[in-house]
């Protein structure tokens, strides 16, 4: 698997969250477009829901939180109803596990020993399971569809956004990669990049044996998964192909379509500032008898992967999760850091709560962890000022400071923690300094017009509120004594002058 | 009982050990009537659907029935050469003879699984739409699946009556559109903001979504 996502335990953020705040542009890709895409997601919440935004995250919340506390029944339904459609319900206590159902469904198809391929559609649990590398290691080469997806993986990279997995990567680089690993003539526009990808892809979907997808809401009622996409690569990799597997967590599971109305809602809105995403797209069964089109055989893997420890634990919360990467931007430590300092798929706020989380509760179950948990990632819970802007953030209103505090005396009554230094404040002030110094970075490197243009007023007032003097608006709320002596200031100190 | 079987029992097994470790906190379902933003009352639903379908980069060709005909043969003129194959994909048998008409010589042979990729523009009609996001609802009820995804242009026929007002709408209305093997909520033409987030349309998907809305 890919260290980047993927590190040796115990993790040491320290010198990837170092070289981040030196990389110029880094800060500047990542600095600028998490604060665009926070801007716009408060916009489109205020023009289309106003005053009742708060009131569609509490229903969003309790529609969630009640999946989970049923989360028994409704498997059971999911999996009648499913098998019902003529789709194959499958379970994975590990990612290995995963992978290995899908290297059997994979070679009950195989004609005599010729090499498959897979086109894949982006999934944030495949990359956690490592499927990609287990399905390299056993010849069947796979292609990731989405854009971002495919410049990571011809460049050996990982994604640092859960959204947007490319935020830290620029367009000279993705020239440069499509120059060398495609043949391509050198280009840096967006748009020829972009058709140079789409002529590369389109054979490889006619050609390939199996479909690969992740799914963003399963419904019990139905029996089908939902997979929202701007792209439309979903619908290319399942429609293709003569199998298609789902890999899916068990926590994406909800009553049914009755239930989806204010996911969809939230969950665009609150990524990328879209009603909906272009493409929401409901798979229900493999295709039906006279259908031209659509997978003959339809697979669901259902990962457990730590989330049933969750599930037990006083975290349950963190099920709720809808990776809608609205926390990641308004965070203003994963905009200095970036998403690789996280050491795992899940970056930012919830990543860092939720990867020691699931790393503790599959208890040493992959050959790679230790099952230690909290000790193997001591850094993530103080990857964070608890300035509170991941909660507001949060559609299905995960308390992400409450478990960051929870974690971090954890950590301090075992003895992982530094000595209390009080450096929140100093902390603060840093951040506050940071959009003068992203305006002289500006200078340096090349900016795209188009990010500078969206940026207005309504943008400063927005970074204003979450940086406010030291501590107001937030020791109010926060127990500064709990929350104190971390190691942020260290960090900055340590890495010299300015 | 197979392995995979056991496998399933084993995590059912678990998940239900793992549901009673804590106390349930949501007990109902809350009531979703704060999720619904335009009601069924509202005046023009066509309208209301032709400016959202726009705002989400669709283009809106409004007509009546007698002027149907005529407005996609302009469409298949502007984004078509005259070899381009053209894939009709319609519930409504009426529509597709039309359509294939118009469609003519260019008209691609509706027998393979590999046709679609050879298209250039995919008619499609639509099991309903939505007026609160621009969004058009199509599934393989009678449709050849992907033929709204596939070539690189989509012209989508609307009926005004086919309009629901919320996407609520389409989750408790009695469309068997959910039914289908796969079924898609389009809104807007394919796109990626992946590359230093500049917006580019037509990446896998469309790059073109035209609207022929009949009132
Ligand atoms: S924790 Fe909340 S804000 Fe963060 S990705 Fe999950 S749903 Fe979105």
């Amino acid at each position: 698997m890919n260290p980047l996502i993927a590190p040796a335990l115990p993790f040491d953020m320290k010198p990837r969250a170092r070289e981040a705040v030196r990389d110029l542009k880094l800060q500047q890709f990542v600095g600028n477009a998490t604060h665009l895409k926070d801007t716009q997601r408060g916009g489109i919440f205020d023009r289309d829901f106003g005053a009742e935004y708060d009131a569609l995250r509490t229903v969003a919340r309790d529609t969630k939180q009640y999946a989970l506390d049923h989360l028994d029944e409704l498997l059971e339904r999911f999996i009648a109803n499913a098998e019902k459609s003529g789709a194959t319900v499958h379970a994975a206590t590990t990612g290995r596990e995963a992978c290995d159902i899908a290297l059997s469904i994979a070679r009950a198809h195989q004609a005599h020993g010729r090499a498959q391929s897979c086109v894949k559609s982006k999934s944030m649990v495949t990359e956690e399971i490592g499927l990609l590398p287990a399905f390299e290691a056993a010849g069947i080469k796979t292609l990731e569809t989405d854009l971002g997806e495919f410049i990571l993986q011809i460049d050996g990279d990982a994604p640092s956004h859960i959204v947007t997995p490319m935020i830290h990567k620029d367009r000279v680089a993705t020239a440069k990669s499509f120059v060398r690993e495609l043949g391509a003539r050198y280009t840096e526009d967006p748009t020829e990049l972009t058709m140079i990808a789409r002529a590369h892809m389109r054979g490889l979907y006619r050609a390939a044996d199996i479909g690969v997808s992740g799914a963003n809401f399963l419904l019990a009622d139905e029996g089908s998964a939902v997979i929202c996409t701007n792209e439309g690569n979903f619908d290319l990799s399942v429609g293709g192909p003569p199998v298609h597997i789902v890999f899916v967590g068990i926590e994406k599971l909800i009553r049914g379509a009755r239930d989806l109305a204010p996911f969809l809602k939230l969950l665009a809105r609150s990524g990328t500032a879209q009603p909906l995403t272009i493409y929401t797209s409901f798979v229900c069964g493999p295709r039906r008898a006279g259908e031209h089109g659509g997978p003959k055989e339809l697979h669901f893997v259902l990962v457990d992967a730590g989330r049933v420890g969750v599930l037990a634990s006083e975290k349950r919360d963190l099920l709720r999760c809808i990776r809608c990467g609205a926390c990641l931007n308004a965070c203003p430590v994963y905009r200095k850091v970036g998403g690789h300092s996280y050491g795992s798929m899940y970056a930012g706020p919830i990543g860092a709560v939720l990867t020691p989380e699931l790393e503790r509760a599959q208890g040493g179950a992959n050959a790679s962890q230790s099952g230690a948990g909290l000790a193997n990632y001591p850094d993530l819970p103080r990857a964070s000022s608890l300035c509170g802007a991941c909660y507001e953030a949060c559609p299905v209103k995960i308390d992400i400071p409450k478990f960051l505090l929870h974690d971090r005396t954890r950590l301090r009554e075992r003895g992982l923690s530094p000595k209390s230094e009080g450096a929140t404040l100093a902390l603060w002030r840093w951040l506050a300094e940071r959009p003068t110094l992203f305006r002289m970075a500006i200078g340096a490197v090349r900016l795209h017009a188009r990010m500078l243009g969206q940026k207005d007023s309504r943008d400063e007032r927005a970074w204003l509120t979450r940086v406010p003097g030291p501590g107001a608006g937030w020791t109010q709320s926060r127990d500064l004594g709990v929350a104190t002596g971390e190691s942020f200031r260290e960090w900055f100190s340590k890495r010299g002058s300015r | 009982m197979t392995t995979r079987q056991s496998a399933v029992d084993a995590l059912l097994a678990r998940v239900r050990a793992a549901v009673r470790a804590q106390p349930v906190t949501v007990r109902e379902v809350p009531s979703h009537a704060v999720v619904r933003r335009v009601t069924c009352d509202t005046a023009n639903l066509a309208d209301l659907f032709a400016t959202k379908a726009a705002a989400v980069g669709m283009r809106v060709t409004r007509v009546d029935e007698a002027g149907l005909d005529a407005a996609v043969t302009t469409l298949l003129a502007t984004h078509a050469q005259a070899d381009a194959k053209v894939v009709v994909a319609m519930r409504d048998a009426n529509l597709a003879a039309r359509a294939s008409a118009i469609a003519g010589t260019r008209l691609a042979a509706n027998d393979n699984d590999d046709l679609l990729f050879d298209c250039f523009v995919g008619i499609t009609d639509v099991d309903c739409a939505i007026a609160e996001s621009g969004s058009l609802v199509v599934s393989t009820n009678g449709r050849i699946r992907n033929a709204w995804v596939t070539p690189p242009i989509h012209v989508a026929i609307v009926r005004a009556a086919q309009i629901l007002p919320d996407l609520v709408d389409l989750f408790e209305s009695a469309t068997d559109a959910l039914d289908a093997a796969s079924t898609t909520i389009i809104t807007g033409p394919s796109k990626t903001a992946d590359i230093e987030g500049v917006l580019v349309t037509g990446v896998h998907g469309p790059a073109a979504v035209e609207i022929v809305l009949v009132s």
